[in-house]
């Protein structure tokens, strides 16, 4: 008997998704994800001074503002032709702010959005440390909120579970430290201001050197450490999870970090593309195309360059998400991504780290391409980008220039590819008459959460659902960890609702 | 122990104000959650969708317990769309429209978080593509009357809202300007407290960012826009945006962003904002 799980929204993700699956004999059949948000922020830049798209593509997310704001900087440097011309200390301070970024969603994913998966808040003991008995004073209250309601499969044991409890609550400030880092040379966080076509707006200088190095020792120490130990004391109890919640194991990424080395530009973490973990190709932007076939927009098939598709309610339509595709494969984009290509092109210090990692885990890559795999990734990309700010900073000189002056020019076009740490952000301009008159943006979860195309292949979060063994039927934790493992961003959330109660009275609240 | 519920709706939003209040340093986000917020009272967060465990069902009937009862402030995050009747955004198959007008009518007190909420803000932006509307001027087209706090800033400082959270908990009157906002941390302009007002008044301006100066040429909106940005900084006093040499973009004002844009161009000073 087919049976069918709405979730509508979910919690701990960024924005409103809806997933829909289909159970039979305690098996995902059948999955679909919905984006419930459209703010038509591309439509909102049409007409606007081409520089302004730095700020207000920003506030397309709150978590990982940066990456639009990068994007969207190296779109307009390519526009105005002057790409090649940006100060050194333009690249090192954008990539301070943008791995600044990074790192603090690595620690918000797993702590904060997804560690309540697997640890049970309300089993703690007085006297280990001073959070641990806050929480204990907390837990004498008669409402448990925002730790209530919760699922449950918790399996640590009682020691491990006190530790990570404890780096839950410790989390909180360490990651502040990160948006703390980025405000120092990104003026405040979120929506920072510090990126502008041409460079940044601030000059560092040694107090600000000093101020950064400090943030990241801290943090650093934490991430070293905790995180890796709170990982480890997961992946033992919970090892299934290396096994499921596996796309298709095609990834992409346009590479980040753009870095000047003897004249030319590289990336300290590669662009590339991989079908089937294997098979490693460069990467053209020329082939992608966004599948719209049901997707709440007008028309099937859309090019970023120049289309900008009109709203159409579709009747067999089910997302605002669009379905972005690279010569017409469905790719997983995100740290698992950046990763394996990485890995795949040998570049150091990549290539050591992920080893190392993986040798502590006793896992190969291909197991990145599941639920443990994904936040192990995220723990790698802490890891080793801490380790490179450092390498940033030191490079800074200070009495050199950070900013270079330009004309915005009467017409013109640009592409700004780069990463958010949920994976390949691209921002597609065109300028006419000093103004923008194209705007079109590709985000991570457009790729990851997009619905079925035309040729009826699923999207990444889908196909990772399908297949899915689920324990209970009410209590369904295996899709959440699934659907959270991806890190989506769309912004908000709520409920899992069983198919046989999906009546009006359910959503009493709202009615 | 007394303690102030609270439900938070996220609606056409970036999740930016969540993520900002995390931020807080003043009083940080574990004595926020976990702790007094003032002695012998407490924040009780029954629903906040970016941190809470549970999801489900078991979520839904504690809403629907907890909104019966009326005893909780509802905070606003994200715009509302009110065309083709909100289908723009949903939460389990209701519009926010929806969602805010039930809510709306239980809640003992409305709180709008950021911009979007308060004013518009971004997605309200020219040509308003899903014809976002502040929340007290829906409330106010439905006959909702409820007193609606607005704490505006794209995002807003922590301690905008921490504060005027701890001042109603205590029970201390809250001053409000004629925009709702609370004058604590609203009463003055960007441009009063501005460390760069020398500059301003010697007629010293900044070209480009590569000079010293003013930033009003640059676009700065500090001259009309309400805030304590330049005494409270960001992130726990680290930086803000004029002192990391970015102009004011006038965030906290509902002109953001159509009559604050182009952001890098002078607003003419014939529009100055009124020493309060």
């Amino acid at each position: 008997m087919r049976e069918k799980i709405i979730i509508d929204p979910i919690t701990r993700i960024e924005g409103h998704l809806k997933v829909e699956v289909e159970i039979e004999n305690k098996e995902v059949v059948d999955a679909k994800c919905s984006g419930m948000l459209y703010r038509g922020i591309e439509k909102i830049l049409i007409g606007r001074d081409p520089i302004d798209a730095c700020q207000i593509t920003q506030r397309i997310c709150g978590v990982c503002p940066v990456a639009h704001a990068s994007a969207s900087s190296i779109a307009l440097d390519n526009a105005f032709g002057i790409k090649e011309k940006i100060p050194e200390n333009a690249f090192l301070v954008r990539n301070l702010i943008h791995a600044s970024n990074h790192i603090h969603n690595s620690i918000l994913h797993f702590y904060h959005l997804s560690i309540l998966d697997f640890i049970d808040v309300s089993r703690v003991k007085k006297g280990i440390s001073s959070e641990i008995d806050l929480l204990c004073k907390f837990l004498e209250r008669d409402n448990y909120s925002p730790f209530v309601p919760r699922d449950n499969d918790f399996r640590l044991s009682q020691e491990a579970n006190l530790r990570v409890v404890q780096n839950y609550i410790k989390g909180l400030e360490i990651r502040r430290y990160a948006h703390q880092l980025l405000s120092i040379f990104g003026g405040k966080m979120p929506h920072q201001c510090g990126i502008v076509p041409g460079g940044v707006t601030q000059k560092v200088d040694i107090g600000k050197i000093e101020n950064a190095i400090g943030k990241l020792k801290d943090i650093k120490e934490f991430v070293e450490f905790y995180y890796f130990s709170d990982l480890k004391d997961i992946g033992e109890k919970y090892p299934e999870y290396f096994k499921i919640g596996s796309s298709y194991g095609n990834y992409l990424t346009y590479g980040v970090f753009p870095i000047r080395n003897n004249g030319s530009i590289e990336k300290f973490q590669p662009g590339g593309v991989v079908f089937e973990i294997e098979k490693l190709e460069e990467i053209d932007e020329k082939e992608i195309r966004e599948d719209i076939v049901n997707s709440w927009y007008e028309g099937e098939i859309e090019n970023p360059e120049k289309d900008s598709p009109d709203i159409n309610i579709k009747k067999n339509g089910y997302s605002w998400i669009k379905s972005p595709r690279y010569k017409g494969k469905v790719v997983e984009v995100g740290p698992g991504a950046r990763l394996v290509i990485a890995y795949k092109k040998n570049v150091q210090p990549w290539k050591k780290e992920i080893d190392k990692v993986l040798n502590e885990f006793k896992i190969d890559i291909s197991k990145l391409n599941s639920v443990m795999g994904r936040h192990i990734a995220r723990f790698i990309e802490a890891k080793v980008l801490i380790n490179e700010c450092l390498n940033w900073i030191l490079k800074i000189k200070p009495d050199q220039d950070f900013y270079l002056k330009y004309e915005i020019p009467e017409e013109g076009q640009g592409i700004g590819l780069s990463e958010g740490a949920r994976g390949a952000v691209g921002h597609w301009i065109s300028i006419k008459n000093k103004k923008i008159s194209h705007y079109q943006v590709i985000s991570p979860t457009t790729w990851n959460g997009s619905p079925k195309d035309s040729n009826g292949n699923y999207g990444p979060i889908e196909k990772a659902l399908i297949g899915t063994k689920i324990n209970d039927e009410k209590n369904p934790v295996e899709i959440l960890r699934i659907v959270r493992s991806f890190d989506p961003c769309l912004a908000c959330a709520v409920q899992v609702i069983d198919s046989k109660k999906f009546n009006k009275s359910n959503f009493f609240l709202w009615v | 122990m007394e303690s102030i519920k609270i439900m938070w709706l996220q609606a056409g939003g970036c999740t930016g104000c969540t993520i900002s209040l995390l931020n807080s340093s003043s009083l940080k986000i574990k004595n926020l959650l976990l702790d007094e917020i003032v002695p012998g009272k407490i924040i009780s967060l029954i629903f906040q969708p970016t941190i809470m465990a549970g999801s489900g069902e078991k979520v839904i009937e504690v809403i629907k317990e907890e909104s019966l009862k009326g005893d909780f402030t509802l905070v606003v995050e994200g715009g509302i769309s009110t065309k083709d009747n909100g289908i723009y955004g949903k939460i389990g198959e209701k519009t926010f429209l929806e969602i805010l007008i039930e809510l709306g009518e239980k809640a003992s007190g409305i709180i709008c978080i950021g911009t979007c909420s308060s004013f518009g803000g971004i997605p309200k932006g020219g040509p308003n593509p899903t014809g976002i509307k502040p929340v007290k001027e829906i409330l106010k087209e439905k006959n909702i009357k409820k007193e609606v706090i607005n704490i505006p800033g794209c995002p807003p400082h922590p301690d905008w809202f921490v504060g005027t959270v701890a001042k109603i908990i205590a029970g201390i009157p809250l001053g409000l300007d004629e925009l709702n906002r609370p004058t604590d941390f609203f009463g003055k302009l960007i441009h009063e407290n501005c460390p760069r007002r020398p500059y301003f008044d010697k007629g010293k301006f900044a070209k480009d960012f590569s000079e010293e100066g003013c930033l009003y040429l640059l676009g700065c909106k500090g001259p009309f826009t309400y805030a304590d940005c330049p005494i409270r900084e960001w992130n726990g006093g680290i930086n803000w945006c004029i002192k990391n040499n970015s102009p004011c973009f006038g965030c906290t004002e509902p002109e953001f962003i159509d009559e604050n844009s182009p952001f890098f161009k002078r607003k003419e000073i014939e529009k100055i904002g009124e020493l309060k």
